[in-house]
């Protein structure tokens, strides 16, 4: 089911890491080769880092990876196993809900949204191309809203499946070689 | 109300829910609950502890280790370790513990190390005759050594969320992790002595079972000979660690920028140099090393809302109002905070003792006179024993599944090693050194 929104929010992951470490090396070097810091460099790599880290948060739940402590629980009968799953999966489906709404719908008593707030304040050294002006913290926080809309998307999904008994297919996925060591 | 909600938080966590969801709900619940709270907090405060250039060392070293444990380097550090040590009595015991740690200094995750360790030399050591639950419990146990020798993902989350420097913690980690392999290693001969541990010379080639798996085409004349082959076959896994802490130790780079050079650097060796990894393969390398880097990092943008309410509740002076009121002496209050992490972590995920009391508890050993490197490695220390420690000992799990052995066997064996391990941190505790020395000798301190 809409597997190309999998696809293109992993292919901005992967976008996102590669350009982290360009910019990264390219900062080494700059500063240690060339001799000149860049001023913009840590704070690129910083808001770079939250959209890959909101992002992938809902690439790892999809493939089930998140760290979980199940020994107690797998000693449980399959129907209270299976109640618990759907109870997480309603869980996330909230915290998802929760980061968009709270971030981009919710209003303070001043009338405004988080992000709203956000965009009145501008980064210190990275600026918009272009122009003088520093790129405005609601860009970063965005990520916060893309990340919470994919969970939120998973979740329902996931729940439609289990609702449909549809088999998931999240397991298993091309993209994802699992590190196999090197045995 | 508050502790209602962290009552909540350790029921779901000890109920299987992601440790991600057991702490984000119980974060939004305090929001939600508390009228004097506005709940723009609850997205606000995820940011905390990720606006920091320190916290990128993470996912720059977890991809570092990804490429590299792809490039065949924990077979080419077993054959290593086993020439070094094969030969010893308790033979593969003590190869999976200097192969963990060998490990442990291109790979920063304790989990990482045992599986990959465990997955090269369990075989081998079912074959020489050792049990499934000794092979769990001596890989388990000398896996977290990976958490402590440099690069180290624990220490990264330490000191982004404690502000304390990372390139600091990476040096004071050494000399406790060279100390932990020590003991780890002394509790392996001492079983070895007491012939509870299969002595099959692994060293010789004619006879050894690891010999034939690990080196199927070279038979060297000599021990000597062994060796230096073996130090060439793992060489550019040798050479990591030197360009990291090197380059830390002289002030030349930042633990960030040490991670973004272990990158370029794995990049050359497995693209070019031994040509493990083809360019499409890149891709499915990349994702995985963010969604690892998500795990851990998703953890620390959920403790920051629970460090909001610990702080607006006053929860954090309270506690440390009680461990005072129970003595004004510093050792003996670090020290029971030490045991209450410990046992803390053998009920819940380490990881989530870690992020949820760190905010609390870093200020307390400044506040005596603690060495904040010092501290730190402490609690980095503890919260390790505490991920080896039953009943829930994540290191243990994986090492259980990797030695294919059941969990009550591993049990049964494990008690020793954890006792050399709480050894090492009674040492570190009462020797301010280990840890202070290496990064007293930069000057101006690490960046």
């Amino acid at each position: 089911m809409c597997a190309w929104v999998d696809h293109a929010v992993q292919a901005l992951v992967v976008v996102l890491f590669a350009a982290m470490v360009v910019v990264g090396a390219w900062q080494v070097v700059s500063r240690k080769v060339l001799g000149s810091s860049l001023t913009w460099s840590e704070e690129l790599q910083i808001y770079m880092h939250i959209w890959l880290v909101f992002l992938a948060v809902g690439v790892a739940y999809r493939h089930s990876k998140h760290i979980a402590v199940t020994f107690i629980v797998e000693r449980f009968p399959a129907v209270v196993q299976r109640g618990l799953a759907v109870f997480y999966d309603v869980s996330w489906l909230m915290l998802g809900l929760s980061m968009v709404h709270f971030s981009a719908v919710y209003q303070t008593p001043l009338g405004r949204t988080f992000l709203e707030t956000a965009a009145n304040n501008r980064s210190p050294s990275l600026r918009l191309p272009g122009t003088t002006e520093g790129v405005p913290y609601s860009y970063i926080y965005a990520g916060l809203v893309v990340g919470g809309a994919y969970i939120a998307f998973v979740a329902a999904r996931r729940l439609v499946a289990r609702a449909l008994r549809l088999d998931l297919e999240d397991a298993t996925d091309d993209e994802l070689n699992t590190v196999s060591g090197d045995a | 109300m508050l502790a209602g909600l962290f009552i909540l938080l350790l029921v779901l966590i000890l109920l299987g829910a992601p440790v991600i969801v057991a702490l984000d709900l119980v974060a939004l619940g305090g929001f939600l609950l508390n009228e004097e709270v506005s709940p723009v907090e609850f997205p606000k405060r995820m940011f905390t502890f990720l606006d920091s250039f320190g916290l990128l060392a993470l996912p720059y070293f977890v991809l570092a280790g990804e490429l590299l444990s792809r490039s065949g380097m924990s077979k080419k550090l077993v054959q290593l370790a086993n020439a070094l040590v094969g030969r010893w009595r308790g033979g593969l015991g003590q190869v999976s513990v200097l192969g963990c740690m060998a490990f442990g200094n291109v790979c920063g995750s304790a989990a990482a190390a045992t599986a990959a360790i465990g997955g090269v030399l369990s075989p081998s050591m079912k074959e020489a005759g050792y049990k499934p639950g000794f092979t769990a419990a001596v890989i388990g146990c000398s896996g977290i050594i990976g958490s402590i020798i440099p690069p180290s993902m624990i220490m990264i989350v330490y000191g982004s969320m404690a502000q304390v420097s990372i390139g600091g913690l990476f040096l004071a980690g050494v000399l406790p992790g060279l100390l932990i392999t020590a003991l780890m290693m002394g509790a392996v001969a001492i079983f070895a002595n007491a012939g509870r541990v299969p002595s099959a010379n692994v060293g010789d080639p004619s006879t050894s079972l690891t010999e034939a798996k690990c080196w199927p085409n070279a038979s060297p004349a000599t021990p000597a000979v062994g060796s230096l082959r073996a130090f060439l076959g793992a060489w550019d896994a040798v050479v990591a660690p030197v360009i990291i802490l090197g380059g830390i130790f002289t002030g030349f780079f930042t633990a960030t920028e040490a991670g973004v050079v272990a990158c370029v650097y794995a990049l050359v060796i497995s693209l070019f140099v031994r040509r493990t990894l083809k360019l499409r393969e890149l891709w499915g390398v990349l994702l995985n090393a963010a969604i690892t880097t998500a795990i851990v990092v998703g953890v620390i943008s959920a403790a920051g809302g629970l460090a909001y309410l610990i702080t607006f509740l006053r929860l954090d002076e309270w506690l440390r109002g009680a461990l005072l009121s129970v003595s004004d002496n510093g050792y003996v209050v670090v020290a029971l905070l030490l045991v209450v992490m410990i046992v803390l972590a053998m009920f819940i995920e380490s990881l989530a003792v870690l992020v949820v009391l760190v905010p609390v508890i870093a200020q307390i050993g400044q506040a005596f006179g603690f060495d904040p490197l010092h501290f730190g490695m402490l609690i980095v220390v503890a919260t390790q024993i505490g991920a080896v420690t039953p009943p829930v000992a994540v290191v243990l799990f994986v090492a259980t599944t990797v030695a294919d052995a059941r969990y009550d066997q591993t049990l049964r064996h494990c008690l020793p090693f954890i006792v050399a391990l709480l050894l090492g941190l009674v040492l570190l505790f009462f020797v301010p050194a280990l840890a202070t020395f290496l990064p007293g000798l930069v000057a101006g301190g690490a960046g």
